[in-house]
């Protein structure tokens, strides 16, 4: 092998060598916090292809509760009112986005069947519950599921203020449904004040 | 002797690898994220704008069901010359420090007009008339909320004032750190000034090999392509931000192992011949 050659791997594995040399430094002095800064960001920022797939809802009925819950802002219900001819498909979450395509299911409320308060809401427009204002005590609800069908009879109606959550009480002793909307059902603008119906578990 | 010369020689030319490793990155982070014309160019080159207007107006249908008015009344109310104007008015708050706050009076005036003309002849009632008030209000919030995604334009600027101040500071001593290590490279070759030539040649080889690592690195480690911060236009930018500055890192790599492979050939050949010649004068 002549000199010159010799002489440039020389050259070249030194300089490897120098690169060894400081990725080591820069591993031993900052490595946990690389580290760290790369997980936060894939945590933060970086969404995972979810490979998850939804198992169907069943309800495990000696515990009242979903052995596995829909994922947010899908469908997993209809509601049907007789009384004022709605049937809506019910989704879970309730961000403006979900109520724009139905009812939404507050997310820390109980699902039907588990025994607990159960949150739904929807606009005030007229595919919606518009017609609120024509239900009365005893009138049905009927809430169609994967997993089973809940009927609930009206039993009380409230006007609240918008911050009043303590009118949308979450217990686990009695299966109540609330449903609420927007009130004036006909207001134009910004409404402040919200129409409650309460029912309780049928069957 | 000798060891100690040949020592501190290596220690020059691992010093020599790390100040231009740090140029590099210096040059790369002061032209792109710290240069307002930069971003400017990267939203309008990535439809910024008119991806942040279909993401306010489908922002604003949201409040739609609850309104009790027709959708009509959002639409067109917000024009992308205005997103244009309001987006430079947030980055020149971000990059400038002059705190302008956006202007919203136009949509507001847009947004009355239409539920004006929505509403047709309607009387409306003070209570009406004051949840109409709201109701703008509400939407002239989340315009603002959509378009800023912070309220913390002065601490950004602030921070960014800072992080300007270092990498100028940071970039003269690393310019004046090259300078004395190569000269000090040259004088510890002062026997074979040539040799000098391989040796810079091995520190741009290490520096160049180092940042094709760190772009092999950080491939490796997130997914950009996956990125998802705050809403698709911002996330959109970013990516191709954050794709253009490994671009530049990667092609940096390659330039100075390219250089740093020329100068070690170069500088060996010189040897060779010289060596050569001596011999064969000899």
């Amino acid at each position: 092998m002549s000199k010159f050659v010799k002489a440039t791997i020389i050259d070249l594995i030194v300089a490897l060598f120098i690169v060894a040399i400081i990725i080591l430094g820069i591993k031993l002095s900052f490595g946990q916090k690389i580290e760290d800064m790369i997980l936060l960001v894939n945590q933060v920022a970086v969404k995972v292809e979810s490979k998850y797939e939804q198992k169907p809802i069943q309800i495990d009925t000696s515990k009242n509760k979903l052995e596995s819950y829909p994922e947010y802002g899908t469908q997993y219900a209809t509601i049907e009112i007789p009384k004022i001819d709605i049937k809506l498909p019910v989704y879970y979450g309730d961000t403006l986005e979900i109520l724009k395509n139905g009812v939404g299911h507050s997310s820390g409320s109980y699902f039907p069947g588990e025994g607990g308060s159960i949150i739904y809401m929807g606009h005030n427009s007229k595919n919606v519950f518009r017609r609120f204002s024509e239900l009365q005590k005893g009138n049905e609800i009927k809430v169609t599921t994967d997993y089973g069908e809940y009927t609930y009879k009206i039993y009380d109606m409230q006007l609240i203020n918008e911050t009043e959550t303590e009118k949308l009480p979450i217990q686990d002793e009695k299966e109540i449904l609330m449903v609420y909307t927007c009130y004036p059902f006909n207001n134009i603008g910004y409404a402040t004040q919200r129409y409650v119906v309460y029912a309780e578990l049928q069957k | 002797m000798k060891v100690i010369a040949n020592i501190i020689k290596y220690i020059a030319i691992i010093l020599l690898t790390c100040t231009i490793i740090g140029c590099v990155i210096i040059n790369i982070v002061s032209s792109t994220v710290l240069k307002k014309d930069y971003i400017l160019s990267k939203l309008e080159e990535t439809n910024y704008y008119s991806k942040i207007q279909e993401e306010i107006e489908s922002n604003f249908e949201n409040y739609i069901g609850q309104s009790g008015l027709d959708e009509n009344v959002v639409k067109n109310i917000v024009t992308i010359e205005q997103i244009k104007e309001d987006t430079n008015t947030i980055i020149e708050n971000i990059y400038d420090g002059i705190e302008k706050t956006v202007d919203t009076t136009t949509i507001e005036t847009n947004l009355h007009n239409n539920i004006k003309e929505s509403l047709g002849n309607t009387q409306l009632t003070a209570t009406q008339q004051k949840a109409i008030d709201e109701y703008v209000k509400t939407i002239i919030e989340q315009y603002k909320e959509t378009m800023s995604h912070t309220n913390y334009e002065t601490q950004i600027n602030q921070m960014i004032k800072k992080v300007n101040k270092y990498v100028d500071l940071a970039n003269k001593v690393v310019i004046i750190a090259t300078a004395i290590l190569v000269l000090l490279i040259i004088v510890f070759n002062y026997k074979n000034i040539i040799k000098a030539i391989s040796n810079i040649g091995i520190s741009l080889i290490s520096s160049g090999a180092f940042y094709i690592i760190l772009k092999i690195y950080i491939d490796s480690k997130i997914k950009i392509s996956n990125i998802v911060i705050i809403n698709e236009s911002v996330s959109n930018t970013l990516k191709t931000i954050l794709n253009e500055i490994l671009s530049k890192i990667n092609k940096n790599g390659i330039i100075l192992a390219i250089c740093g492979i020329i100068l070690v050939i170069l500088g060996n050949t010189i040897i060779s011949l010289k060596k050569k010649k001596k011999e064969s004068e000899e």
